[in-house]
């Protein structure tokens, strides 16, 4: 599973410290991409340079444009891989980070107020929810998770929430 | 738990009734919508195959007009290759990758969206041309200038569908194709990927490869018919041959993206009921890279008449024969891979042995067509209708067919009749054989394609042939009946519903889940 889970040394007040970076899925690194895309776009410019040289230069915008959407695509993917979430039990606090480069998302509570709650989806076969509430304000995790995977991280952190010893 | 207050606060972004399906971005969903989809158009398609079947069924004209007749063969090509075969493979490949890698999803979920979407409106461009001035194209599907402008107001829309049918194909290719790359889950590396998930990365590739070129092709046909251009007409300078040159580019390496994915289905499917791995897998992966090679560079034999010159000719017949290394590579694997195995015959395991049998007979009469001196004697005869229906019908779809009863219980949680299943099996072979086996003997003896009369000494095969196209489209209709049946109810299937069958697909449970196991997949 995508999920990496440190346990740090005790606190300076004795308090236990867990650390877990949850991540997408990212099989193929941004250079594999970037090979993939001008891999193909070689091919592509090897079946459309001689067309457009013999004047049938319609096939040309066609093929740019298709070429920017994949790139935009693999782009995406690959930018969409870099996203981490970091959790983070210390002593009393739970801390959530997200972001990629930069934190964008961040949400902290009080260990012992915060519940782990496995939405179930509303239609059969799409993906639940899972979410760390408290106090009525709440954070979604591992949206990006397959479904056992996502049901995984919720019993990690039903384990590590109350206790966080435990789970060690 | 507060499930139920969580589900207020969400209420606006999960509409139901059919917005949901409209607005879905769930790949099971779309994979759904793909397969519903291509279900329908194949019943469209068969419809129309009917009506020619009918019109054939004896010689002299009895049903339909000539014109009608030439738009009926256009437009049933047009549907059975863009509305069917492609959306099924794209429904397997949405409902399959994802769960063979190990991705929650596909990469690009709002893109799976509009990819599909979009057809439902190409298609009702497509069949609204039946009613209009001019009638339906009727040039044949591969729109040869300059008679495919002789066609009516339909042109235009016809090419308007064209280009949303290929938009809808690369939005699905470039999502695949992203989804397979960056999605797999840790430790499932490119040599480990179920073959189904290797087939369609190579059908991606070659997608993103030549939609191009028919979407350049079918604008140079509308420049020239209404913008006074003349890339193909020969009276201003243009070379309508170059038009062949150019479909068939695309052409060819789209027979391999409809019969691509059938060798990854088939090679998930033998391997389950012959309870053996399957034999040879790397030389597969690299069997069908090769054949994706050499689809690029073997277009001209559907142009050995033409003339071109014998360098050429040569050229062309070589590189088409070397495909059928590649291709007995494939059929030795699965036949391998069944030898001294603890074989049963389950139906998906017979329409996957009827596949290999019979796309096996479409392969060998490609071969004779491969063969350029041959050819001129074969070309746009019924043997050529003979040997495309063959990889198509036995080939392609029997494949969607054996894809739809492995995985359906699957799907739904539900196990299909098994011994409505045979019926239907032996129903569809006998027919379908019965369909285009006399074909090749009419072929042979001189009938051309694409006419709605022929001499009489084709008119016995020609009724056997008719006979058995009504017979194998109403087979069909007990496809769909077992289908609605396995939905609707049925016997609950287990989470590996086939003893032998392997993947992580089958480690989840049937259907797939909310929330099951706790343990990872592990990718062995
Ligand atoms: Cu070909």
């Amino acid at each position: 599973m995508p999920v990496a889970v440190t346990y740090g040394p005790d606190g300076d007040r004795g308090e236990p410290q867990v650390q877990i970076v949850v991540r997408p899925n990212q099989s193929l690194s941004w250079n594999g991409n970037k090979l993939f895309f001008w891999g193909i776009t070689a091919v592509s410019a090897l079946v459309v340079g001689p067309l457009t040289y013999m004047g049938f230069w319609p096939v040309l915008p066609f093929a740019g444009l298709e070429l920017a959407v994949l790139g935009w695509a693999l782009y995406h993917c690959a930018r969409r891989g870099q996203w981490r979430e970091v959790i983070v039990v210390d002593g009393d606090r739970v801390e959530v980070t997200a972001g990629r480069a930069e934190p964008a998302r961040q949400w902290s509570a009080h260990r012992l107020w915060t519940q782990v709650v496995l939405e179930p989806p509303r239609f059969r076969g799409h993906p639940a929810r899972l979410l760390l509430r408290s106090a009525g304000r709440s954070v979604e995790l591992g949206a990006f998770l397959t479904d056992e995977e996502r049901v995984q991280l919720a019993g990690l952190l039903r384990e590590v929430l109350p206790t966080p010893r435990a789970a060690s | 738990m507060s499930s139920a207050t969580a589900h207020e606060a969400h209420h606006e972004e999960h509409p139901s009734g059919i917005m949901r399906w409209i607005t879905t971005t769930n790949h099971k969903d779309i994979g759904t919508l793909y397969l519903w989809f291509a279900f329908i158009m194949l019943f469209i398609g068969g419809a129309m195959a009917l009506v020619i079947r009918a019109e054939l069924f004896q010689p002299g004209l009895q049903f339909v007009d000539p014109q009608f007749f030439n738009s009926m063969t256009t437009m049933h090509a047009l549907i059975m290759i863009f509305g069917a075969v492609m959306p099924a493979f794209t429904g397997l490949a949405n409902w399959l990758i994802p769960m063979m890698i190990g991705a929650p999803d596909m990469a690009l979920p709002r893109m799976n969206n509009w990819s599909f979407w979009i057809l439902p409106f190409a298609f009702a461009i497509l069949l609204s041309t039946l009613f209009m001035e001019g009638g339906a194209p009727a040039g044949g599907w591969t729109l040869y200038p300059p008679l495919t402008l002789q066609t009516g107001h339909a042109l235009p829309f016809m090419i308007l569908s064209i280009h949303m049918m290929g938009l809808s194909s690369i939005m699905g290719a470039i999502n695949i194709v992203a989804t397979i790359l960056n999605m797999r889950a840790p430790g499932m590396t490119l040599m480990k990927m179920p073959l189904f998930v290797w087939t369609w990365l190579i059908t991606g590739y070659l997608l993103i490869a030549v939609m191009p070129v028919l979407a350049g092709a079918v604008t140079m046909l509308l420049t020239d018919k209404f913008f006074g251009t003349s890339f193909f007409n020969a009276a201003g300078g243009g070379d309508p041959v170059m038009f062949q040159h150019i479909f068939w580019f695309f052409g060819h390496p789209e027979v391999y993206i409809l019969i691509l994915p059938s060798f990854g289905v088939i090679s998930s499917i033998v391997p389950t009921f012959a309870r053996k791995p399957l034999f040879g897998y790397s030389s597969m992966v690299y069997a069908t890279a090769s054949i994706a090679f050499l689809s690029f560079i073997v277009w001209a034999h559907h142009m050995f008449t033409v003339g071109m010159p014998l360098s050429g000719e040569l050229f062309f017949m070589f590189a088409t024969m070397l495909i059928a290394v590649p291709t007995g590579v494939k059929v030795f694997n699965w036949v391998a891979t069944m030898w001294k195995g603890a074989l049963t015959f389950e139906t998906p395991m017979l329409f996957a042995l009827g596949f290999i049998i019979m796309f096996t007979i479409g392969g060998f009469s490609g071969l004779m067509l491969a063969i350029a001196p041959a050819d001129f004697q074969y070309h746009d005869s019924y043997f050529v209708v003979a040997h495309f229906h063959y990889v198509l019908v036995p080939g392609s779809v029997f494949a969607i067919i054996a894809a739809v009863y492995y995985w359906l219980p699957k799907w739904t949680g539900h196990m299909y009749n098994e011994r409505l299943g045979k019926i239907h099996f032996w129903l569809s072979t006998i027919f379908v054989n019965l369909t285009f086996f006399p074909m090749h003997f009419v072929g042979l003896a001189g009938m051309p394609r694409r006419i709605p009369d022929y001499a009489l000494q084709f008119a016995d095969y020609n009724a056997l042939s008719s006979i058995g196209a009504f017979g194998f489209g109403f087979s069909q209709l007990l496809f769909l009946y077992i289908v609605l049946q396995t939905v609707r109810g049925g016997a609950k299937a287990g989470d590996r519903v086939w003893e032998g069958a392997d993947g992580l697909e089958w480690t989840l449970p049937s259907p797939p889940p909310y929330h099951s196991f706790t343990t990872p997949p592990a990718v062995r």
